[in-house]
């Protein structure tokens, strides 16, 4: 698989040049792949002291099996999938998170559809718009993504920020393509009743 | 022409491309205004996610990171240091089986089916408990992410 990227390099060019020997041209990898692997890293770690360290420590690993990528993938496909793995690995090291099943839907019953559509939904749509601005609505949705699970969080992330397939993110996170579209659809699910919770209680 | 509302997941599937869902269901939108706005609003979240801020990190990660590689490749390219435990350990199995060859032939070829069924129940047994640990470990690992 031969994948241009912005400098005109493709993947394989860049992946040659660097194992014989130019070492400097990973630098145009770490520029080309550092977005998406700090949407990663900023979703899934929560302390920014610990996040310099492990971007530092995804992209050394990477340098290290450059070796081994076979080009099955794009090549900022395989770095992503080597942060992800690097936050999983910190996360389970510092036990950072609580063992139990995040209930998606629990606001539901107190945000539902049955509440917020009391009004014509027209009505509630239009309001809504209207009492929150776009910078309203920007602050009050990463408050709301920030209190997603670090899975959800960066799962929504790459597929409506950074534009990616459910194929790739299957390539990065290892999860079936099934519960890739369900994790999506509880986490959107939950976003639209937060906001429209917030919604609420800011008109009351 | 359907007469139930849609399903979020339907909302979800149109607000992202309509084309995706049944025409039925297209047409239940342009009719109804609960399941318009409703697809509406996620057409708004879904925009907004688009458009939010992206991260970065403050430092400077090539430099930071260029600057950790170049002493760790010197030291990677020296492969001298492994040819020099695998020529020793080759040099000694090479000898071993030169002197002790016969016995390690007769200890395979030797061993009643008693045994080897033996040996093949524990090994299995123990994978067995291997593969359960792993999968525990695995649901344990998938649960913390969903919390």
């Amino acid at each position: 698989m031969t994948n241009q990227t912005d400098n005109n390099f493709t993947d394989q060019y860049l992946v040659t040049k660097i194992l014989s020997g130019h070492v400097n041209m990973f630098g145009i990898i770490i520029k080309q792949t550092e977005r998406l692997v700090a949407q990663i890293v900023f979703k899934m770690i929560p302390v920014a002291e610990d996040r310099k360290d492990i971007a530092q420590d995804i992209y050394l690993k990477a340098f290290d099996k450059l070796d081994g990528f076979k080009f099955g993938s794009k090549l900022s496909t395989w770095i992503a999938r080597i942060a992800y793995n690097s936050c999983l690995d910190f996360l389970a090291k510092k036990k950072l998170i609580l063992p139990g099943d995040w209930n998606g839907d629990a606001g539901a019953q107190e945000t539902g559809s049955g509440i917020l559509y009391n009004k014509s939904p027209q009505i509630v749509n239009d309001e809504f718009e209207k009492t929150l601005n776009r910078k309203e609505l920007h602050s009050l949705l990463q408050a709301e993504i920030e209190k997603l699970p670090p899975l959800y969080k960066t799962i929504i992330t790459l597929y409506h920020s950074e534009g990616l397939s459910y194929q790739e993110i299957e390539q990065i996170t290892s999860l079936p393509g099934g519960t890739i579209k369900s994790y999506l659809f509880r986490a959107r699910k939950s976003l639209k009743e937060s906001l429209l919770f917030k919604y609420k209680k800011e008109e009351l | 022409m359907i007469k139930n509302h849609l399903s979020d997941m339907n909302l979800q599937q149109y607000a992202l491309n309509p084309a995706d869902i049944e025409p039925d269901l297209i047409s239940h939108i342009s009719i109804c205004n609960s399941c318009k706005q409703k697809a509406e609003t996620y057409q708004q979240l879904f925009s907004a996610i688009e458009q939010q801020a992206t991260p970065f990190f403050d430092f400077d990660l090539q430099n930071f990171v260029l600057s950790q590689i170049a002493p760790r490749r010197r030291v990677s390219n020296s492969g001298f240091y492994v040819w020099l435990l695998i020529l020793p350990a080759g040099l000694f199995i090479s000898v071993s089986g030169w002197f002790f060859g016969d016995y390690l032939v007769n200890l395979i070829t030797g061993i009643s089916s008693m045994t080897l069924y033996l040996l093949l129940t524990i090994t299995a047994t123990f994978l067995s408990f291997q593969a359960f640990d792993m999968y525990i470990k695995y649901q344990k690992q998938m649960d913390a992410l969903n919390c």
